[in-house]
């Protein structure tokens, strides 16, 4: 019982990871909160369900489409939008992606439906107990595409010039654009990435969760909460938030109410943020004059 | 006569129109479907005018408002209905209990800069919600919510039809609009402005400002208590969908898409974001769409929200008349 709750809220925390993921890349190059990051969870599993099952798609067709699909909204969403707003402050933006967060819902009401759906998992079969723990076929592509794109993201930031560029815009825009990176392609990029990551997750948790227009604002929530508890801005607090909270949520759920287990979770975080207001592996906050 | 007195004269004359507006509307409408729609407006208004103060003046955004409308809502009717108190008194402690909470949790989360009261506004927002859904004894939760008995009523006044209820929240929208813009027009509203833009240099010159951001937090949390007050004896019957997370931004909203340096923007905002998507009835599946694409376009081009837009119209053209 105790380890079959633990793996369930890996599985789940697996997808909130991704979210907070997001989160993290684009308030490092950019400093800004994208509230619309839940969207791109929902757009992502609202897109694949409709193509596996409106068009009949293979699901490991549809989701890469839909992925591609979410990367080019997000792309266009900070280069369209957020880039040419009057007021370039990083409040008044954040403020912005609330707004494009309804655009975006309102555009999937129309042209997908109001119901839920039911897309199917991407593949058959059954996945023996092992000590005692089911895991659902779905929930082995959740562990293995999560820990796969986990391995090339961090060699992506930690190895390659992209990563690099992304580091030094966020650290400070001045000095990137005399190192000719320029802040506005790295924003771009970086609100591509968390396109890619929110829709991989929403791709992936559709089959487990049902995919609906309305989904984004509970999983922007998650996300955002698991990458405050990880400490935002640092991509392995991000992961290890996700877990967490993932874990945290199952153990409340399985043990004490299922109704109140956002409220524990969230009552966690604010604990957190009481105590160690830069959360876990956030480093000394700096406090500029 | 200094510029900031002549401000305040200019805000009072505005409250005086503003007041005429209101009666006007009282005096002239009596279709009840638009009446409850600027109900709606008014008592989002409200809210609106608190976060107005604390996300325009002191910076500090807040996506937990609607925990402490749900607060002031049960507050005035559960002392209604289950302890007899008079509905006056339970709205006036419906202002307390927020404003007190609101202090109490204030005070260590605003030692944290405005990111982090933004996170734990959210993450306190969601847990109260919660609790309204959850704490059904008290509650009623979602299902079958919470049933008002008592019309709101002053002394053997009782005020329970629509048009009364106009009345009971216009008077509350004045007493709010005046309160604020004494608060503004203070040393404290001067010194939120001075910790807006920098937070050091206001220490600097004598301001307390984790004593004042507690404060305005405290302020903005009474008058959204006073908003769900109304709200409750408005609708009578409500369940906690009412005070979840999708209220707390659509207060935002109405803050940016009204004004961040004027309380009168409050006005403009919830006037737009109830009105409009009981205009957009019509297009159905695209009503959201509609509504999110207006409200981005307005927070792109208008940064100052559409009163400002609007004051910078009017003189513009007043400046272009002149130059003929």
């Amino acid at each position: 019982m105790a380890a079959q709750i633990f793996v369930s809220g890996l599985l789940i925390g697996c997808v909130y990871a991704l979210v907070a993921w997001g989160f993290t890349i684009v308030y490092n190059a950019t400093g800004l909160i994208n509230f619309a990051a839940g969207e791109f969870v929902m757009m992502g599993s609202v897109i694949s369900a409709a193509l596996s099952i409106k068009l009949g798609w293979p699901a490991l067709i549809a989701a890469p489409v839909s992925i591609c699909a979410v990367t080019a909204i997000a792309a266009l969403m900070d280069w369209g939008c957020l880039q040419r707003a009057k007021r370039q402050t990083p409040l008044a933006l954040g403020m912005l992606t609330i707004g494009i967060g309804i655009v975006l819902r309102g555009a999937m009401l129309f042209s997908f439906g109001k119901d839920f759906q039911f897309p199917p998992a991407f593949s058959d079969g059954e996945i023996p107990a092992i000590l005692g723990v089911n895991i659902p076929t779905q929930g082995a592509w959740v562990f293995g595409t999560v820990f796969i794109a986990a391995i090339l993201l961090w060699q992506l930031f930690a190895r390659s010039w992209l990563g690099w560029s992304m580091r030094a815009a966020g650290e400070s825009r001045r000095a990137a654009v005399l190192m000719g990176i320029s802040p506005r392609n790295v924003s771009t990029t970086a609100f591509a990435m968390a396109g890619a990551m929110g829709a991989l997750a929403g791709a992936l948790i559709a089959p487990l969760a049902s995919a609906n227009y309305t989904s984004g604002l509970f999983f922007g929530l998650k996300g955002f909460s698991a990458a405050i508890l990880g400490g935002i801005g640092s991509p392995l607090g991000a992961v290890a938030g996700g877990l967490i909270l993932g874990v945290l949520e199952n153990i409340a759920a399985g043990y004490m109410s299922s109704g109140w287990k956002d409220a524990i979770a969230l009552g966690i975080l604010i604990l957190v943020l009481l105590i160690k207001p830069t959360g876990i592996f956030g480093g000394r906050s700096v406090k500029r004059v | 006569m200094s510029e900031l007195s002549k401000a305040y004269r200019h805000n009072l004359r505005g409250l005086a129109a503003a007041s005429i507006i209101l009666a006007l509307i009282g005096a002239s409408t009596s279709n009840s479907f638009y009446l409850t729609t600027i109900i709606f407006a008014l008592i989002e208004a409200i809210s609106a005018i608190g976060l107005t103060l604390l996300f325009g003046f002191a910076g500090l955004a807040s996506l937990g408002q609607a925990a402490f409308v749900g607060l002031g809502a049960y507050t005035a009717a559960l002392l209604v209905e289950r302890c007899a108190f008079p509905p006056i008194a339970g709205m006036a402690l419906a202002i307390l209990v927020p404003t007190a909470v609101g202090w109490i949790i204030g005070r260590p989360l605003l030692r944290l800069s405005g990111l982090y009261l933004t996170m734990a506004s959210l993450a306190l927002g969601v847990v109260l919600s919660l609790v309204f859904s959850q704490a059904i004894s008290l509650t009623g939760g979602l299902d079958p919510g919470f049933m008002l008995n008592h019309a709101f009523s002053l002394g053997h006044w009782t005020l329970d039809s629509t048009k009364d209820m106009y009345w009971v929240c216009s008077v509350c929208v004045v007493l709010t609009l005046y309160l604020a813009i004494n608060l503004i027009h203070s040393r404290f509203g001067r010194g939120l402005r001075a910790l807006q833009s920098s937070e050091a240099a206001a220490e600097g010159s004598g301001i307390a400002t984790v004593r004042f951001k507690t404060a305005i937090f405290a302020i903005a949390a009474g008058m959204a208590g006073l908003s769900g007050a109304l709200y409750a004896f408005f609708m009578r019957s409500f369940n906690a969908t009412a005070f979840d997370f999708s209220l707390s931004i659509e207060l935002l909203i109405i803050v940016m898409v009204g004004s961040l340096r004027s309380v009168w923007g409050a006005l403009f905002g919830a006037a737009v974001v109830t009105i409009l998507p009981a205009a957009l009835e019509n297009f159905s599946d695209y009503k959201l769409f509609i509504y999110g694409v207006v409200m981005v376009l307005i927070m792109m081009f208008l940064p100052d929200g559409l009163f400002h837009g609007a004051v910078q119209g009017v003189s513009r053209l007043l400046a272009g008349k002149d130059a003929k």
